[in-house]
């Protein structure tokens, strides 16, 4: 099976600072890949890189046999990568139900003069982006609280809302970054289940950066480990869990913390 | 008395108007760019002038006069929006640079006018006469009338798009956070163009509509003073805000010249402002700034 993604030789220089240098990854669709580092690690900058937020420095990004460097974000969107942020970024202002909307609306294929007209199309598509939106929170258990303004939502709904919200894009790669961050063992185990449960049923290939290790542990086929931008491991879970240098990057160099 | 009080505050009104027009394109260029578009007045002159000369030059009927000042601002507006404020975006340029290049770009505006035009001031042929309406002791002016009715029904329809279309969600989201739109599917460079068309044609219709008041005239720009008030008194970023703060200011200035004098009425306008700023910096109906995460 040809890989949904392949990113070969990918570096992004800041100035003088290299925040991610040669950096290699290929997932097969169907894949889940854990992306793990300590903090400035580079593995932002990466999610940055692979929708078009931040333009490598080198390298190149190979989706579906596309080449998106040079795609602006919203382009990337269309063709399938769908993300979410380590800080929640919900339109905060906007409704539970028009921030899933938002993204499914940018499927549709009406122009501005069918909804000023209410034509056939615009009702249909209309209609069934209404129905795949109410669909999408059911799924992540927020339908009842559809018409709350999305700043009122407990902070695990709002992360719930911002998965549901990179769903309604109908993405075949969504990125997550940090998706349990703040969350207590419970919470990040049924998060475990959620995400893998997601992989299955919407048959989607995820890359996912995260801090809880039991999530990584639990559910990746593979995990990356990067350090100062730099790869420094790659296998699975067990393999990167007994590796020195994953080790040493976690915990410090006994030498130079002594 | 009453009947001056009454006819003051319909002339209020109509003034509102006139600002709201001016003020909610105002608005929603800065909550979406993020900055102050200082040239917006001279939008209102593009449309004036626009409009002038469709009726006394082609002599052609008031209705293809108020559509070529909505369609030749829109333009200005969107060329604007391409030539000066794009390349700023696509470079990430901070705030400031664009605050320079709107005063640049309405400066340069101005003085175009100037040159071309000269500083004259036109009078607008007579479209609905002198005529009033009597209702009861009070005779309102059919401009004002008209003028009232247009303005709020303009606004009306801008924010019925912001509020009921697909294009206007993609603007709320876009206006909240950019960065996050674009990753959403939307394509910011469009939103910015669709903006800009409308507050644009909005504020044709400003201009048309004061040059019918009063005159047309190169400086006309200077109606953004009393725009930025409206769009601060209201809460920057809201439609309905905008448009409270300006049918308000309205008519504050005409009951300040009606009773007091018209000399005071710009130092009520400034006053307003600086009261705002003090007791309530998010205006009437803006949101509390709050941190983004």
């Amino acid at each position: 099976m040809p890989p949904l993604l392949r990113v070969s030789h990918l570096t992004k220089k800041f100035g003088g600072l290299t925040a991610v240098e040669d950096f290699n990854l290929e997932i097969k669709p169907g894949e889940l890949v854990g992306l793990i580092g300590p903090n400035g690690a580079g593995k932002t900058t990466v999610f940055n890189m692979l929708t078009g937020i931040n333009k490598p420095t080198a390298g190149e990004i190979i989706f579906e046999g596309k080449k998106l460097n040079d795609l602006p974000p919203y382009e990337i969107a269309h063709l399938g990568i769908a993300r979410t942020f380590q800080n929640i970024r919900l339109f905060t202002n906007l409704t539970v139900y028009e921030n899933v909307k938002t993204a499914c609306h940018q499927i549709a294929d009406y122009g501005i003069l069918d909804s000023v007209f209410r034509t056939a199309q615009f009702r249909k598509q209309e209609t069934a982006i209404n129905a795949a939106a109410l669909q999408i929170l059911k799924l992540v258990k927020l339908y009842d609280r559809k018409d709350e303004i999305a700043r009122n939502l407990p902070y695990g709904h709002q992360r719930r809302l911002e998965i549901a919200r990179a769903l309604a894009l109908r993405p075949k790669l969504l990125l997550l970054d940090e998706p349990a961050a703040g969350m207590n063992p419970q919470e990040s185990a049924e998060l475990s289940e959620f995400i893998d449960w997601l992989r299955k049923d919407f048959k989607l290939t995820i890359l996912l950066i995260e801090h809880h290790m039991d999530v990584v542990m639990n559910i990746c086929n593979r995990v990356i480990v990067l350090n100062f931008g730099k790869t420094i491991a790659t296998g699975s879970p067990a393999e990167v869990q007994a590796n020195p240098a994953v080790i040493e990057a976690y915990l410090g160099d006994e030498e130079a913390s002594a | 008395m009453f009947a001056q009080l009454i006819q003051q505050i319909i002339n209020g009104l109509s003034v509102g108007g006139i600002y709201g027009l001016a003020s909610v394109g105002y608005s929603l260029i800065y909550s979406v760019m993020g900055f102050s578009n200082f040239a917006h007045g001279e939008l209102t002159m593009v449309g004036a002038f626009a409009a002038f000369f469709t009726m006394v030059a082609l002599k052609l009927p008031f209705p293809v006069s108020l559509l070529t000042a909505m369609v030749s601002s829109g333009i200005f507006a969107v060329v604007m929006e391409k030539l000066a404020y794009r390349p700023l975006r696509l470079k990430g340029a901070p705030s400031m640079y664009f605050f320079i290049a709107a005063m640049g770009v309405s400066v340069f505006l101005q003085n175009i006018a100037l040159v071309t035009l000269g500083g004259g001031f036109r009078s607008f042929p007579q479209v609905f006469g002198i005529k009033t309406i009597k209702i009861g002791p009070v005779a309102v002016g059919l401009v004002d009338l008209i003028v009232f009715v247009i303005s709020v029904g303009a606004v009306q329809v801008a924010q019925l798009i912001l509020l009921r279309t697909r294009v206007g969600k993609a603007i709320r989201a876009a206006a909240y956070d950019g960065t996050t739109a674009s990753l959403m599917g939307i394509n910011v460079d469009r939103i910015c163009f669709i903006v800009f068309l409308m507050a644009g044609s909005l504020a044709g219709l400003a201009g048309l509509f004061r040059g019918m008041k009063y005159t047309v005239h190169a400086n006309m720009g200077n109606i953004i003073l009393k725009a930025f008030i409206c769009a601060i008194f209201g809460g920057l970023g809201s439609v309905p805000g905008a448009l409270a703060g300006s049918l308000l200011l309205g008519v504050i200035e005409s009951l300040v010249a009606g009773f007091i004098s018209s000399s005071y009425r710009d130092v009520f306008a400034f006053l307003l402002l600086i009261a705002i700023l003090l007791f309530r910096p998010r205006g009437l109906m803006g949101q509390a700034a709050e941190e983004k995460a």
